[in-house]
């Protein structure tokens, strides 16, 4: 049986590097894979979605336990390799699985994961379903992408995540300068230390807040106590909409605003935003922001949030959400990557 | 109400503690270490008690510090003990971030109020710019919400930075009363002989400053600072025989609120503040139209007008009018920080709450010199922790 695709989304990158889409500093492999499987997830829905998850590419460590909380659901990660034939394994057709692949050539990575992904799709839609040795084939992307699959029973559509217009650009060494240079330093932050890091999940990564039963009030983070009365027991844990934000406040930290972990950071891109952002009545949170140029928004902004390095610390990444502007009126149609079936839906 | 869900009750105290003595170092980036510092300010009050006073008549001492670079973070009690020369005499260290000093003095004014001591030493110390440069800016960050605003890349300027936006957004004359508060109070720094910055500004220097934290620039935000500040709190028999003119604390109100500004239903009030003020006001003999001079906890310039308005002397958004009216200044109706405030005098964390009630002692006794605002009777001291999470506010009246 040949692989068979039933949807699938492709997340470029807002950055470009030589007129090619690339990841921004704050990107990595599983921040792409993140927002791409955001971004599907949000243009169609799929219940129940496959436990398993393919990667195909070369991903980082937390890739290993990060999609748990991330999904909010237990998932089985299995890491097929990179190019095709990671790709190849990870589209066996004996087993529903979302598959990602990414693509990060600006690392020096040349796996064309991503791309081969975007081939199989391209040919899927034009041709029907084929051996998995076709994954080889060229496809249309050269640049950073997360390429995301549903492999399951049937050829189905591809969309692109909608872009902004006005792309920002780095240039290639200092690129590699923001991206590299603060994996070496040891962050003197006030130390959020991995235990709260990891219990604090579900608010970082998926705005969990939780609704009281006795007030109706929301408190974000989730902490087990009602902020407004005080209530223990029987709070309701929900996930506040992680793109329909509105900026209610914002600033822009500049050279020795910014707390000591964001050192490298501003040595290499100057300043940046922050936001205080309305994701429901009465409920605020604060967000860096990212992929926006100027930083500082303005009030009354729409944002979206996604998933980001922070920063290092503790000899890790830390990774949470960060605000970045949503796309305001006419927004592109869904460009399906190499074929013509795109959802009718947008994620953003 | 809401206000009263979400906040703490407020301490309350409504008995009169008498100030009879208080000392003052220099602030600014100075050679002397936190030891030298305490004993500086310490020895200047009791020196200052006007017909004399022996030491070993304190019977309780408290001392407000951040510990900042972690100088004695532990114990800085019996370092008290020590310069103070008050040999077993129990001392006990408060810390609420910034607004150490306030409740400092709230913990000597119970002192008093219970009967538990007659005289009561009440000092604030930071020694800030002995270390390097990025371990000063973790230590400003410590009393923030470090676990989510910090990490979405905020100090206390990038959260002063966020309200500055809203509360312009809503009022946008104040981005010019904002440039006004700063140079005011450079203005009053440059006539207090312990101002770090005692130079005049203009507002065209704040508008060219680097911006920090947008909108606010370098000249919207205090200065890190070393100093320390003592007063000496007596109870009403026996000031009497330290001096004919003690000034009484008429009432003193203290709150917290949430520590994250995301965690609050309003960014531009402070409702610690509010709740303070009420407390204070709830027991002192005269309302806010007696108040003759303002001490407000001016860490950012934004600060001073949320804390005009949270005080209840002007309406939402009215600070900026009021400011730019020149009601604010020493010659003004309502004079705020005639010592410069944080903003120029600087803001040596744990001395701060102290030096403001320094500065009423001195201003409501008519020995402020050439800053003094004249016939001043009764006077306001506020002091914040954190953007808003610990307020306390003092009520006084000379004796």
């Amino acid at each position: 049986m040949p692989p068979t695709v039933v949807r699938g989304y492709v997340y470029r990158p807002a950055w470009t590097l030589d007129g090619r889409p690339a990841a921004g500093p704050d990107e990595d492999a599983f921040t792409l894979a993140a927002t791409a499987l955001e971004g599907l997830l949000a243009s169609a829905p799929a219940d129940p979605l496959p436990g398993v998850l393919r990667l195909v590419g070369e991903f980082p460590e937390v890739s290993e336990w990060g999609f748990a909380p991330l999904l909010g659901r237990p998932v089985r990660v299995v890491h097929d390799g990179e190019g095709p034939s990671g790709l190849a394994a990870a589209l066996r057709p004996s087993e529903d699985a979302l598959v990602v692949a990414v693509d990060l050539p600006e690392r020096g990575e040349d796996s064309r994961s991503a791309e081969g992904a975007l081939a199989v799709a391209a040919r899927l839609a034009a041709e029907g379903p084929s051996g998995p040795d076709e994954t080889a084939r060229p496809g249309t992307g050269t640049g950073a992408e997360a390429a995301l699959a549903l492999a399951a029973s049937a050829v189905g559509g591809w969309i692109d995540h909608p872009r902004r217009p006005g792309r920002l650009t780095l240039d290639a060494h200092r690129l590699r300068a923001a991206v590299e240079a603060p994996t070496r330093v040891v962050a003197e932050g006030a130390l959020v230390p991995r235990a709260r890091y990891l219990e604090s999940l579900p608010s970082r990564w998926r705005l969990v807040a939780e609704r009281c039963p006795r007030c109706a009030a929301t408190t974000f983070p989730a902490r087990g106590a009602c902020a407004r009365c005080g209530e223990r027991s029987g709070l309701v844990p929900f996930a506040l909409p992680y793109d329909g934000g509105t900026v209610v406040a914002a600033t822009a930290i500049g050279p020795g605003g910014q707390p000591t972990e964001f050192d490298a950071q501003v040595a290499a891109q100057g300043p940046y935003g922050v936001v205080l952002v309305a994701l429901a009545p009465a409920v605020h949170a604060t967000f860096a922001v990212t992929d926006a140029a100027p930083v500082r928004l303005a009030l009354g902004t729409r944002v979206g949030t996604r998933l980001r390095r922070l920063y290092p610390m503790e000899g890790e990444w830390r990774y949470g959400r960060k605000a970045v502007p949503l796309p305001s009126g006419d927004q592109p149609g869904p460009s399906a990557a190499g074929g013509s079936h795109g959802a009718p839906t947008q994620p953003e | 109400m809401s206000l009263d869900k979400t906040i703490r009750k407020a301490t309350e105290v409504g008995h009169r503690a008498a100030i009879v003595g208080a000392g003052h170092t220099r602030f600014g980036a100075l050679d002397a270490g936190p030891r030298a510092l305490l004993r500086e300010a310490i020895d200047r009050a009791v020196a200052s008690v006007d017909r004399g006073m022996d030491r070993s008549r304190i019977g309780e001492a408290f001392v407000a510090t951040l510990g900042f670079g972690g100088w004695q973070i532990g114990n800085v009690a019996a370092v008290v003990a020590e310069e103070a020369g008050l040999p077993g005499v129990p001392v006990t260290r408060v810390e609420n971030a910034c607004a150490s000093g306030g409740f400092a003095l709230l913990a000597g004014v119970r002192a008093i109020e219970t009967g538990a001591a007659d005289l009561v030493l009440v000092a604030g110390v930071e020694k800030m710019t002995d270390v390097t440069n990025a371990r000063r800016r973790y230590w400003l960050g410590v009393s923030g919400d470090t676990e989510w605003e910090r990490s979405a890349g905020l100090t206390f300027a990038g959260v002063y930075g966020l309200l500055a936006s809203r509360y312009l957004h809503d009022h946008p004359e104040g981005q010019d009363a904002l440039a006004a508060v700063a140079v005011k109070n450079h203005e009053n720094g440059a006539l207090n002989p312990n101002a770090h910055f005692q130079k005049r500004i203009t507002r065209e220097d704040v508008g060219r400053a680097p911006r920090v934290a947008e909108p606010l620039g370098l000249y919207d935000c205090c200065p890190v600072s070393d100093g320390a500040a003592a007063v000496l709190l007596a109870a009403p028999e026996p000031a009497k025989s330290f001096t004919d003119t003690p000034v009484f604390v008429e009432g003193i109100g203290a709150a917290s609120d949430r520590l994250a500004v995301q965690a609050r239903d309003d960014l531009v009030r402070f409702a610690a503040t509010r709740r303070a003020a009420e407390a204070a006001f709830r027991h002192a003999p005269f309302d806010r139209s007696a108040i003759a001079l303002l001490e407000v906890h001016d860490c950012f310039t934004i600060a001073e007008l949320l804390a005009l308005e949270d005080l209840g002397f002007a309406g939402p958004g009215g600070a900026a009018a009021l400011t730019l009216s020149g009601a604010t200044a020493r010659s003004g109706r309502l004079p705020t920080n005639p010592d410069g405030g944080l903003k120029a005098k600087g803001h040596p964390i744990g001395a701060t709450g102290v030096s403001q009630v320094h500065e009423v002692f001195l201003q409501l006794r008519g020995a402020a010199g050439p800053r003094q605002v004249p016939g001043a009777e009764r006077a306001l001291a506020h002091n914040v922790g954190g953007a808003g999470a610990s307020a306390t506010v003092a009520l006084f009246q000379r004796g």
